[in-house]
């Protein structure tokens, strides 16, 4: 089954601009919490919504958040002016995100990412001090456990 | 932030940083089993990944499982 992993390929390879943020991009630096979305930064004009629509269409997404879980469709990709999107599609949840709280929009997020290596689908995760602030910013529980595990690896990893 | 997202007030204090713990210090005594996380560290991010993913899977698999157990 295909899963999170391969959507991350599927945008990458449909040349959507986005950086991985959230639980995701926490567990890739190496936490042992595991998620079940997909949140990344993502520019959010009609050039990349396009690009983006075209590399899910396959994958049926609909908005996750409406109750009826209406289809996104290249219309709404066209006319823009979104400012975030959550769809679910047959390989999982994806939250596209116009801005990532404690960091910024797409391009400050591009700033503080890192290129990361997924078997040659090379993607940009944000760095693990960009995730730590983010997670600071946003403040619920589950992100202080984020943090705590984050902080830990940052200094298991400088030694 | 709704209610049922709030901390008790005795885990706040792990927010700070300024305790004298080290940062794995701070996560052992918030109750993170940090064997987890240097096992996750010997693994590349894509590997992290495929287990995710395959957790993931399993979850579901056994969600439909209890679903079809139930009467």
């Amino acid at each position: 089954m295909q899963g999170l992993k391969d959507l991350l390929c599927r945008l990458h390879s449909g040349k959507v601009e986005f950086v991985l943020a959230g639980g995701f991009g926490v567990m890739a630096h190496g936490s042992a919490l595991m998620t079940q979305d997909v949140d990344v930064a993502c520019r959010m004009d009609p050039d990349n919504l396009l690009r983006l629509f075209e590399a899910l269409e396959s994958l049926r997404p609909v908005h996750r958040m409406t109750p009826q879980r209406l289809p996104f469709t290249r219309g709404q990709a066209e006319q823009g002016g979104l400012k975030n999107l959550c769809l679910s599609t047959d390989w999982g949840q994806l939250d596209c995100l116009g801005e990532i709280k404690g960091i910024g929009g797409y391009a400050e997020c591009f700033a503080r990412s890192e290129a990361l290596d997924l078997d040659g689908c090379e993607i940009r995760v944000l760095t693990l001090d960009a995730l730590i602030e983010a997670k600071r910013a946003m403040g619920r529980p589950r992100d202080l456990h984020a943090v705590l595990e984050l902080e830990a690896i940052r200094e298991r990893l400088r030694g | 932030m709704d209610a049922s997202e709030s901390l008790p007030p005795e885990l706040e204090k792990f927010w700070r940083t300024d305790d004298g713990l080290t940062a794995s210090e701070r996560a052992a005594a918030y109750g993170i089993d940090l064997s987890l996380i240097d096992d996750n560290l010997r693994l590349t991010p894509s590997e992290r990944m495929d287990r995710n993913d395959a957790a993931i899977d399993l979850a579901h698999s056994l969600e439909e499982a209890m679903n079809h157990a139930r009467p």
